[in-house]
């Protein structure tokens, strides 16, 4: 899905990540794993242009999107984030209704029949497995939900726009364990019809939901393997010191 | 600061655990043996006293890495020595079962005047014990090498018994041997060759810790 060559990026003088070289597969779960400030987050957000929103980011390299570079001057970056959605670390519903925050994507591309609406609100609700909560109450304001549902909401409204990629960006680092929970288990139906890349701090969180996890420390991708892998027997001693909990 | 101390700490005692345990269960086996051979009634009765130690301390290790795992979540190196050790405590507390046995027998053949030990015997004892030893010192060296070496003596005990097994039938047939001695010290072969098999098991679980790989197949 994603084939990353030599990029590295900047923000002004400061190197965020140094000439990463990686290779995303098709529906697969990807973990990011790493310390603060690793270039992690950074990296997930390159991948679909969220960097170009600072200024003094400056990206070199080639980050391509089934075949495409992304990069490229002539690359619809409306079209890419269609593509590739995106769901942050805390909650972040519009405020208004359920409803009108599923279909907020759509209705911007020129979705206006209320049929099709509904259709596309019922089947994203449903995929992010929140419609049995809130099918009643669809025109009531997302505020009110619990942060567990707000976060589902905003995978609700990711999906709405039938990506192919989701970017989570430690998606449940603000929620209970039961909300976690169910976060977790929707990564796992949702990867039989998407590509997902998380961003995470939680290893446990890692080691149950993906099937690929990349390592990155100091702005290198240090180890990208199989999640097996890497939390049995990683290849090299620093990723065995940050997941064993020995690094410091 | 050491990061995750108390994990470390943890780790520090089930290794002393398991070396307590093997300990108990190195004496087990050379006594038992010695006791069999000098027909020691006292000492077979002893073993099997400690052997209820040596499960006790099965059961403490065992408490210890369920408790390593489900409150430190170990990764990695960690995890396979916490599960490398409860597998290989099991063979462990299995050789300590092969010496009350072989201390069982001592006791059920007190009254019988037999040579004890025939040389083929002996000769499996001594590697079996060797075995036992070496196999918990590679443990705690983490040598893979010494593990390789001694996993590959197991073949030259599986062929003494193979040997006492056709002696054995063929002094039967020539009524040269006792019945009963006979098939008790059947048994006592047996029960070195399995304690040859469990040591070779201990072996192949440390090269598991290591390697991440078992008997050749990769659990990871």
């Amino acid at each position: 899905m994603f084939k990353v060559e030599n990029m590295s990026l900047h923000y002004g003088e400061k190197m965020a990540l140094d000439n990463i070289n990686i290779e995303i597969k098709e529906k697969e779960v990807t973990a990011f794993i790493g310390p603060s400030g690793c270039g992690k987050s950074s990296f997930l957000r390159s991948l679909n242009r969220m960097n170009d929103l600072i200024e003094e980011a400056k990206i070199e390299g080639i980050v391509k999107l089934k075949g495409e570079n992304i990069y490229d001057k002539k690359y619809d970056v409306i079209d890419l984030r269609t593509k590739v959605g995106m769901v942050f670390q805390s909650p972040n519903p519009f405020p208004m209704s359920i409803f009108e925050n599923v279909v907020y994507g759509p209705k911007r591309q020129g979705v206006r029949n209320k049929k099709t609406l509904r259709e596309i609100a019922e089947k994203a609700l449903k995929q992010a497995a929140l419609w049995e909560e809130v099918s009643s109450r669809l025109n009531e304001s997302a505020m009110k939900l619990s942060g567990g549902q707000q976060q589902r909401l905003c995978i609700a409204r990711t999906l709405a726009m039938e990506p192919e990629v989701i970017l989570m960006d430690e998606p449940t680092s603000a929620l209970d364990p039961i909300a976690t929970q169910k976060i977790e288990d929707l990564i796992r139906e949702l990867k039989n019809d998407y590509t997902i890349i998380i961003v995470t701090h939680n290893m446990q969180q890692a080691a149950r939901i993906s099937d690929k996890t990349a390592f990155f420390y100091m702005g290198e991708l240090i180890e990208f393997d199989k999640t097996t892998k890497i939390f049995n027997k990683p290849k090299y001693d620093q990723t065995e010191k940050y997941i064993t909990g020995r690094f410091g | 600061m050491v990061l995750r101390k108390w994990l470390e700490l943890a780790i520090e005692e089930l290794k002393k655990d398991v070396n307590k345990m093997a300990t108990l269960v190195i004496k087990n086996i050379t006594d038992s043996l010695k006791a069999f051979e000098e027909n020691n009634l006292e000492e077979a009765l002893e073993i099997k006293k400690r052997d209820v130690e040596v499960d006790k301390l099965e059961d403490e290790i065992s408490k210890k890495v369920l408790e390593i795992i489900w409150k430190e979540q170990p990764l990695a190196s960690d995890l396979r020595l916490v599960t490398g050790i409860y597998k290989l405590i099991t063979d462990l507390e299995r050789i300590g079962d092969h010496a009350t046995d072989i201390a069982n027998i001592t006791i059920k053949t007190a009254e019988l005047d037999h040579q004890r030990l025939i040389p083929i015997t002996t000769q499996m004892a001594t590697i079996a014990k060797e075995m036992v030893l070496n196999s918990v010192d590679a443990f705690f060296t983490f040598d893979v090498s010494l593990a390789e070496k001694t996993i590959k003596k197991d073949d030259e005990v599986d062929a003494l018994f193979d040997k006492v097994t056709n002696l054995a039938i063929a002094e039967f047939k020539e009524e040269e041997i006792d019945a009963e001695f006979g098939v008790y010290l059947l048994f006592v072969a047996k029960y070195i060759e399995r304690i040859a098999d469990h040591a070779t098991n201990i072996c192949e679980w440390l090269i598991y810790i290591v390697s991440g790989k078992h008997r050749e197949v990769s659990l990871i």
